[in-house]
């Protein structure tokens, strides 16, 4: 059976060189990409004290890789941040929690943000990438 | 004469003739990120190599696998538990404390190499 496919090389690369190595495709037909599933953003009022959670549901049918990316909320100047951290972060001391994460299961992506010193709510923005799992 | 060769794929509505980078799916003048392979793996050493066998330090996302759910790596539990992981041109080496030893993880290796 005949091997077919599509390759194409960076600029300046020659598919014959001898000494080309997988960094030198832009695409690859043996090799695939990986796929946007969904994506969008999301804003959502958080509880202080306990853990709350944001939950975005997907229908893969598995686990699929994904990133969140969302504010915090700065304890020290009361206010929410202008800039985005990816999820998962904590940081944690003897007598408090703070941390926001994406916990991604079969069916959604459960968000949660807890702040052990933040005593009322905070809305947080965020956006979030689902992948498709080449492999399965 | 110098000929300028390559191919482009826009969005659907968009001109592919006018279409910025960020509404391409594809261009030949765009590097992508293509999966070399994805691989699950239970850690049975501290620290954990797998050798990836690229000959360059490729790209590559690391996950736990809880059973039910996957969590991003470098993943901080607790107070006392981390994993995380280094890259380099032969291996990927996983870090974990004691509480993490045994756990589940998934390598996402792409064919870019990091300084990509």
């Amino acid at each position: 059976m005949s091997d077919y496919g599509i390759k194409i090389t960076r600029e300046g690369v020659d598919l014959d060189d001898a000494g080309i190595n997988l960094n030198d495709y832009i695409f690859h037909s043996g090799y695939p990409q990986l796929n946007v599933y969904d994506y969008g953003s999301f804003s959502n009022t958080f509880v202080g004290g306990g853990e709350d959670t944001l939950t975005i549901s997907h229908s893969l049918g598995y686990k699929p890789f994904a990133f969140v990316y969302m504010q915090n909320y700065d304890g020290i100047a009361g206010s929410v941040t202008s800039e985005y951290y990816q999820l998962d972060w904590s940081t944690y001391g003897a007598t408090y929690e703070n941390y926001a994460v994406a916990r991604i299961s079969s069916s959604n992506i459960v968000i949660a943000f807890k702040d052990t010193n933040l005593s009322r709510f905070a809305t947080l923005d965020g956006y979030y990438y689902i992948f498709y799992n080449p492999a399965t | 004469m110098s000929v300028n060769y390559g191919m482009k794929v826009s969005q659907p509505g968009e001109d592919v003739k006018t279409a910025g980078a960020s509404k391409l799916m594809f261009s030949s003048s765009l590097l992508t990120n293509p999966v070399y392979e994805v691989v699950d793996f239970t850690m049975s050493s501290d620290p954990y190599t797998y050798s990836h066998g690229l000959g360059f330090a490729p790209k590559a996302w690391v996950f736990l696998d809880t059973g039910t759910y996957l969590r991003r790596v470098p993943y901080n539990p607790d107070l006392f538990d981390t994993i995380d992981y280094e890259i380099n041109s032969t291996n990927i080496i996983i870090n974990a404390d004691s509480g993490l030893l045994s756990a589940d993880l998934i390598i996402v290796i792409f064919t870019r190499e990091v300084t990509d």
